[in-house]
């Protein structure tokens, strides 16, 4: 007996009917051929499950604060993105454009990403998409988880991490948790007594990447403070600190 | 029966190599595997859960899950995507039976009757995530004459009427496109994924 017609079997399974009137003949062998029916019945599976998944096509996807707090929880430093897209780079991207987030960002990190899925191993080319990053990559000198300060925003957290690149050592913070507000977060080293040292301002997507002078010792300031600030004129510490953490090698 | 075009060798040697990455613990790949899989994973989270908030906190779970049980995925038992797929799924259950827990608490409270709407099973929101995430990477023209049969609900004859396109080339697209979505459901889906994988227990 000859099986159902490949062509045949997917339109069936599409829903469509049988022209020519040779219907009852393929019904007949779809009764009794344990293949074709099997195959009809994937398919036809398969195209339910297509069309059922039409209501779930336009889910935006996960916002951007989905990582910084999945990053913050495994303890990974910082966004690990193949190019420098400009919402990660204020301290090294080239062009000043700011992006929104949510605009072209969500289609460029895929496509860059593909690319550069596509050129691993090729060690020479990732490097030069990669401006920044040194090769080999900077060793993690400390770390240090930061914690909300009692008073302060509550479900806060990040993670400070210092990197010794090859242009000296770099604070990367990222954070999540902390409220929008009319002034800004400036980041510290604190020696845990009585002196602290401004090392910079958080990016506005909670992330900042901050070079420290070569001769700062660590050892030393080794609590890295985040405050709120507020547009006073005012340099020193406002007193109101949001996240803390102790560096820890 | 299908053959597979070019540019998949690329994607599927690609995403091997994430894979094999993600096993070893390379901090980096977390990053790749978030922005290539998220929205997968997202996905299933949305169309389980009652609220944009849970989703996003189950797929928060899901990364941190799979990061921290990434030793226990092995590349040679399945993909990576089926794998958190399948650590998304768990979650969805888990959120699901506790709010499930909390309402029926209220519900006896308040004396209330029981309310459970149709809802569909997080296994067979992960299937038509799957087959809609494959149904993506078909060629242009044979996605446009697949969606025109599934989504327009149009015969072949009528889907060759509206592209011009002859009525071999239709059926041979259909054909094709609807072989390779079952092969992506296979592979990706959730019966496979639970068999395939051992996925790590959300905390």
């Amino acid at each position: 007996m000859q099986h159902v017609d490949p062509d045949q079997l997917s339109l069936l399974a599409l829903g469509e009917s049988v022209d020519h009137g040779d219907g009852s003949v393929v019904s007949g062998h779809l009764r009794q051929c344990g293949r074709c029916r099997g195959e009809f019945e994937s398919l036809q599976h398969t195209a339910d499950l297509a069309r059922e998944a039409v209501q779930h096509r336009d889910v935006p996807p996960p916002s951007e604060a989905v990582w910084s707090r999945i990053a913050t929880e495994v303890g990974i430093g910082r966004p690990a993105d193949p190019v420098p897209l400009p919402r990660f780079g204020q301290h090294r991207a080239p062009e000043p454009a700011v992006r929104r987030p949510g605009s072209r960002s969500r289609w460029v990190r895929p496509v860059a990403t593909l690319v550069a899925a596509a050129l691993i191993g090729v060690t020479g080319t990732l490097g030069a998409l990669r401006p920044w990053r040194s090769e080999p990559a900077p060793a993690t000198a400390s770390a240090a988880t930061l914690t909300a300060v009692t008073g302060g925003p509550g479900g806060a957290s990040g993670r400070a991490v210092v990197e010794r690149g090859p242009d000296g050592p770099v604070l990367r913070i990222t954070a999540a948790g902390l409220p929008l507000q009319q002034g800004y977060y400036e980041v510290w080293v604190y020696d845990g007594k009585r002196a602290m040292v401004a090392i910079g301002v958080l990016g506005a997507d909670s992330t900042a990447s901050l070079p420290l002078p070569p001769t700062l010792d660590l050892r030393t300031y080794h609590v890295v403070d985040i405050s709120q600030e507020q547009y006073d004129g005012d340099q020193t510490h406002s007193q109101t600190s949001v996240l803390r953490g102790s560096l820890t090698e | 029966m299908s053959t597979v075009p070019e540019p998949d060798d690329e994607r599927i040697r690609a995403e091997r190599a994430i894979a094999e990455r993600f096993r070893r613990g390379d901090e980096t790949v977390l990053r790749e595997a978030y922005d290539r899989y998220g929205g997968l994973v997202h996905r299933v989270g949305m169309a389980c859960l009652p609220s944009h908030h849970d989703a996003e906190d189950a797929t928060q779970a899901t990364f941190v899950a799979a990061w921290r049980g990434r030793e226990t995925y092995d590349p040679d038992r399945g993909t990576l995507a089926g794998w958190l797929l399948g650590i998304a799924r768990r979650q969805a259950v888990d959120r699901l039976r506790a709010l499930r827990r909390q309402q029926e608490l209220d519900q006896a409270v308040m004396h209330l009757a029981a309310v459970h709407p149709e809802e569909p099973s997080p296994e067979r929101v992960v299937d038509r995530v799957v087959v809609l995430d494959e149904l993506r990477r078909l060629t242009d023209e044979q996605r446009r004459v697949v969606e025109l049969a599934f989504f327009d609900d149009l015969t072949h004859v009528q889907i060759a009427g509206v592209t011009g396109l002859p009525l071999g080339t239709v059926k041979s697209h259909l054909r094709r496109g609807l072989a390779r979505l079952r092969t992506r459901w296979e592979v990706d889906g959730a019966a496979r994924g639970s068999r395939s994988a051992v996925a790590p227990r959300p905390r």
